[in-house]
């Protein structure tokens, strides 16, 4: 099994750590973070994590997928999908100090994005590699 | 007085009761009415009615005290004219009279008739599920406390608040499913713990903050828009069996100067694994894996890892910052996914850094990588598959390998090896030749001799 990205491999349209590119989905594959991903509609999906780093991220493309127990922190939700014990947080990406990052809760779900949202100073959303 | 040491609370996060009394104290000899979801005595100045003069209840209508049963329930006082709104013991009970006495005054002066309370009965959470108590389960206990959680639907933000004592006793968190002790913690298998679903909320799952001397078992915590569980604590707490995953920040956020052990822990799917800082930390057979960032990260002075497996997170498996008294012992780190990420990386370690008998395979950079290699002690660890090399600034040892571990089905979580690490590991003959061992190389062990056959061994499973 090999990770998504190496030093050496990565996907055609990876621009930055944050941002990894798109890649194909397998069903063994639990961890599609900062990816953008293609899954077949109807597909059920548990304890997969879809994380992005910028709020609302179209990472997603499928429809009537079923989400169980998944980690869709900062992902733009679909109306065909169905949510069971999922993660939608949408939050910015920020410069804890330290060397470390964290995510700064803005709210509970994209819909509950007003679209005029501040983004903090600190906020982080690329990476020199 | 206070609540009793020995007290034992009952939580049913859905079908327990707000305001409920929730606990019991067995050293009484009565019987436990919290181990139910209603109250067993409502005190509603109407139907039950008492009145109530120091610490002493004596009830007027509705309800005949029971001199052997009442005793060591805990009762809930929810409203009354110049009432402690506080959750007391009952210490005796006197049916002639038909009195409870308390643990402590109930009133703060007179005699009162409209008070109102439960006896008996679980709470519905530490801060009752999301509801309003007049008194907190999390701000009543007294150290030495044990607190069991059913597995029912369940979402609050914790805060505790409450130490246990230098020598005992500590507070014990105690998840189960369907009846008490019925999740052997160390069995390694979380799908019946109780989950406290955030829901996406802001926020920590558990808010523990510099609470110390802590027991935490059988309990799972996701959709936080924090972290899963967050401390500080300058003093041990333990987890054993314990999930945190799908949460946005941390499994578990490790504070500056916090001690903490994990057994049989996993954290899946968050935003990172084990993250902070920490003084002493140590994780026995954990399960590290899937989370979007590092899966373990501490800027750290000793720490102790076995055991302990750390796969396909979107950065390094394991990392340590200024690390010095660390062990990383028998583990394996595999397929963690980045241009820069490493299965161990260590910034500026120090003295006392010992590497031993651990996979490093398929990560996205390096198998290990160290800023320095002098302080760095690394024998007998097996380096496969890296991307661009097997070590950076890393030592070599003797006993080092270059085999594929053979992971039985690495895709499914399952990382028992092949033949080819089996009896790898050191110590196989002790310093005086007088004992002679085999131990694997990483995580999973196969529990047989080079040459022979055994039995197996699981970390840990979902």
């Amino acid at each position: 099994m090999k990770p998504f990205v190496t030093a050496n491999e990565r996907p055609a349209d990876y621009e930055h750590d944050l941002s990894r590119g798109t890649v194909t989905f397998d069903p063994g594959v639990r961890n599609y973070a900062l990816h953008k991903v293609s899954i077949p509609d109807g597909t059920t999906l548990r304890e997969c994590n879809f994380s992005q780093c910028v709020p609302n991220t179209d990472a997603i493309r499928g429809r009537n997928l079923t989400f169980i127990d998944c980690n869709l922190v900062n992902v733009k939700i679909d109306a065909s999908w169905r949510l069971q014990r999922s993660n939608t947080t949408q939050a910015w990406r920020v410069d804890a100090g330290g060397g470390r990052e964290r995510m700064q809760y803005i709210c509970k779900h994209p819909n509950d994005l007003r679209g005029d949202e501040q983004e903090p100073a600190n906020v982080v959303k690329s990476r020199a590699y | 007085m206070t609540l009793p040491a020995a007290g034992v609370w009952e939580i049913r996060p859905a079908n327990g009761t707000v305001n409920a009394g929730g606990g019991f104290n067995a050293a009484r000899g009565g019987v436990d009415r919290s181990q139910q979801n209603a109250p067993y005595v409502v005190i509603d100045a109407a139907t039950i009615t008492v009145s109530v003069t120091t610490n002493v209840i004596t009830f007027t209508g509705g309800y005949t005290v029971n001199t052997n049963d009442d005793p060591g329930n805990f009762v809930a006082i929810t409203a009354g004219t110049n009432a402690v709104l506080e959750i007391f013991e009952i210490t005796a009970a006197n049916a002639g009279a038909g009195t409870w006495t308390m643990d402590r005054n109930v009133v703060s002066s007179g005699t009162q008739t409209d008070f109102t309370g439960n006896m008996g009965g679980a709470r519905r959470g530490y801060n009752d599920n999301g509801s309003a108590p007049v008194r907190t389960l999390q701000a009543s206990l007294v150290a030495g406390n044990t607190i069991y959680i059913k597995n029912e639907a369940w979402n609050e933000n914790i805060t505790l608040t409450v130490n246990g004592t230098l020598g005992g006793p500590v507070i014990t968190h105690i998840g189960y499913n369907t009846s008490r002790n019925d999740i052997d913690p160390f069995a390694g298998v979380s799908t019946n713990n109780p989950v406290n679903n955030r829901a996406s909320a802001a926020g920590d799952g558990w808010s523990i903050g510099s609470t110390n001397r802590q027991v935490f078992k059988n309990l799972n915590v996701t959709g936080a828009g924090d972290a899963g569980f967050s401390y500080t604590s300058a003093a041990w707490n333990v987890w054993i069996n314990c999930k945190a995953y799908s949460n946005t920040n941390e499994g578990w956020e490790v504070g500056a100067s916090s001690l903490g052990e994990m057994h049989l822990c996993e954290a899946a799917s968050n935003g990172s694994g084990f993250v902070g800082g920490g003084t002493d930390i140590r994780l026995h057979n954990c399960y590290i894996h899937d989370n979007t960032a590092q899966g373990t990260s501490l800027a750290t002075s000793r720490a102790f890892f076995d055991f302990c497996i750390s796969e396909t997170n979107g950065g390094n498996g394991f990392q340590f910052t200024s690390p010095n008294g660390v062990g990383i012992l028998n583990c394996t780190s595999n397929a963690n996914s980045g241009a820069t990420t490493d299965g161990l990386q260590f910034t500026t370690p120090d003295t006392g850094v010992t590497v031993r008998n651990n996979i490093f395979s398929n990560n996205g950079r390096y198998g290990a990588n160290a800023t320095a290699s002098a302080c760095v002690i690394a024998d007998h660890n097996d380096y496969f598959g890296n991307s661009t090399a097997a070590r950076n600034n890393f030592p070599t040892g003797t006993g080092d390998l270059t085999s594929d571990p053979q992971f039985t089905n690495a895709g499914a979580g399952d990382y028992s090896i092949g033949t080819n690490l089996k009896a790898a590991g050191i110590p196989g003959i002790f310093p005086g030749g007088t004992s002679t061992g085999y131990l694997d190389i990483g995580a999973v062990q196969r529990q047989e001799a080079a040459s022979g056959g055994g039995g197996g061994q699981r970390v840990i499973g979902g």
